[in-house]
């Protein structure tokens, strides 16, 4: 699952070292217009629903972070 | 009423800090809401009553909303009968927040809008007058919050005096900035006796928001007044001029009546959300947005933009369309939501209306030609962090919102649109000597040149503020002491200066 994820990020942001990242919405790598990209990407790949409510840094600062929240919206 | 906001503040603080030091913890909040509540009462009876009706059905939205949640019991339920049963509150809440909107969005836009689309006399006289204090900045604030509770950010607050305090808290009144549930009441509710640090770290704040707005913002406005009165006579670089210094006199007046509020609410101990990094070395405009105004910016980005966005209707919509497209379709709908309602908070005519559309541009533009600039600067092998590039990047950046303020100051669009048709035509010649006395002229630059100098500290990562607190009481004394006569001095205020009005305080 998480390929899957680094994937996708590289897909919306090519170039940028996603493995090491632990800041991404604070550094501001990943801005609202590329989260809305990776909201309907992830949406998309895992059949989940990402609402609003799931739209926090905490669950995007990492690609740990997100595969989380993924896991979390799949196992509901 | 140009000053009666600041002298309002000092009135009402200085009455509230003793009364605030001789209660108990337990109730200095319930102080500092009284104080408020007589503040919005003081400006307009009448305010009182549409506060009254914010506060009791923001309280009501969020305990009915937490109750629909917890009367559920979805333990034990197989995962397809608890995705329905998650769906049927979901249901249910969005119910209470529609009452609640059209309830509260209904006032805004009575009390707020209905006398800019209809001139004629269609409302009472009494109502244009009693435009309630704080009516769009307490509006959204409180939406925000029914918000979080409806997505269960957090639980409802059962304490109507704490949410009301939340809702009405003075010193955020005037312009903002919109403080979030969850951070504004962790710092309001520790119900901290006044400190001395607090204190003097609160009267400097406040001492340098007034220097930003009686030293610079008052006679940049001399500079911007004298322009655009006159706007047919002048084109070129006169208008370009006129642009700079009203820019100037909105940033030193906006981000001066913050500081003011922040250092009001430091001496209670309560920290205000921040609402200005410096914003001039954006490099694009986006950025801009996110260093300008910036609790306005994120509260359309959690309250509008995501929630379009990543709407159900919009991935139906954009279901059928190749993945590019659907991107780009997603994020003009949203991007269009936002901007026209960022346009229209500011006021309900076609020149407010037409300013946001014209971010939504240029953000269209950005998001399109973006990627593909980056491409050309890998292929160019020029490093995207080249200070020659940031340079011209800033400066690109500061065209399109000096272009943006134009409009902004520009009476109508109209206006607008005659001054850039003056910009190419031969206009007279201007002297900045005949708008604004040298003297005035002096202090201003060297005010601009300090102004500066806090910025360029900002930018070396020099906290100010940390370094104004490990001073020694003295020092503290003398620094505020020589502000405050500076301020008194050297001020643009009193008889011989027509003051303007607060500008976002209209809004």
């Amino acid at each position: 699952m998480m390929e899957r994820i680094y994937k996708i990020l590289e897909q919306i942001i090519p170039n940028t070292d996603f493995r090491n990242a632990k800041d991404l919405v604070d550094s501001k790598i990943l801005t609202s217009l590329n989260i809305v990209k990776l909201v309907s990407s992830l949406n998309e790949e895992f059949d989940i629903e990402i609402t609003p409510m799931h739209l926090v840094p905490e669950n995007f600062n990492s690609v740990e972070s997100m595969y989380e929240l993924v896991q979390e919206l799949d196992g509901e | 009423m140009p000053y009666a906001m600041l002298a309002l503040f000092g009135v009402f603080a200085a009455v509230s800090i003793p009364a605030y030091a001789i209660t108990t913890a337990k109730y200095r909040h319930v102080v500092l809401l009284l104080v408020s509540l007589f503040c919005i009462g003081y400006y307009s009876p009448y305010g009182l009553f549409f506060l009254a009706i914010t506060v009791l059905t923001t309280y009501a939205a969020g305990i009915i909303m937490d109750e629909i949640t917890k009367r559920t019991d979805l333990k034990g339920l197989e995962k397809q009968l608890r995705k329905q049963k998650r769906q049927e509150i979901k249901r249910k809440k969005k119910w209470v927040v529609f009452g609640y909107v059209v309830l509260n969005i209904g006032i805004l836009f009575v009390l707020k809008y209905f006398n800019m689309f209809f001139s004629f006399d269609i409302v009472p006289a009494a109502m244009k007058v009693v435009l309630p204090l704080g009516l769009s900045y307490y509006t959204l604030q409180s939406l925000s919050y029914v918000i979080d509770v409806f997505r269960g950010k957090y639980e409802a607050e059962r304490d109507l005096f704490k949410l009301g305090l939340f809702i009405s808290f003075f010193p955020q009144l005037h312009e903002g900035p919109f403080g979030r549930y969850d951070l504004l009441m962790s710092s309001m509710c520790k119900n901290e006796q006044i400190k001395k640090e607090n204190v003097f770290n609160g009267i400097g704040r406040v001492l340098w928001g007034l220097f930003k707005i009686f030293m610079i913002s008052n006679r940049a406005c001399m500079i911007s007044d004298a322009i655009f009165s006159e706007y047919t006579r002048y084109s070129g670089w006169v208008i370009f001029v006129g642009g700079i210094a009203f820019t100037i006199q909105l940033y030193a007046e906006f981000s001066g009546y913050i500081d003011v509020a922040a250092g009001v609410s430091k001496v209670f101990g309560i920290e205000l959300t921040r609402n200005f990094d410096l914003p001039f070395l954006a490099r694009d405009v986006a950025q801009f947005w996110r260093k300008w105004h910036i609790s306005l910016g994120s509260w359309f980005r959690d309250y509008i933009f995501y929630p379009v966005s990543t709407a159900k209707w919009l991935r139906k919509l954009t279901k059928k369309m190749n993945m590019a497209f659907a991107d780009f379709t997603t994020i003009t709908i949203s991007l269009l939501a936002v901007w026209f309602l960022t346009g229209l908070w500011h006021g309900a005519s076609i020149k407010y209306v037409c300013y946001g559309l014209y971010y939504f541009i240029l953000m269209m533009v950005l998001n399109t030609c973006g990627p593909l600039c980056n491409k050309l600067l890998v292929k160019l092998k020029i490093d995207r962090e080249n200070k020659v590039l940031i340079v011209l990047q800033m400066l690109k950046t500061q065209f399109f919102v000096l272009i943006g303020m134009i409009m902004f100051r520009a009476s109508d669009f109209k206006m607008f649109l005659q001054m850039l048709v003056n910009l190419f035509n031969k206009g007279e010649r201007f002297s900045l000597i005949k708008v604004i006395e040298t003297p005035e002229l002096i202090v201003l630059g060297l005010s601009l040149v300090v102004l500066l100098l806090s910025a360029v500290m900002k930018m070396k990562k020099i906290e100010i503020e940390v370094m104004f607190d490990q001073l020694e009481t003295y020092q503290k004394y003398l620094l505020c002491f020589a502000a405050a006569c500076v301020i008194l001095i050297f001020g643009a205020y009193g008889l011989e200066y027509l003051p303007p009005d607060p500008i976002y305080g209209g809004f």
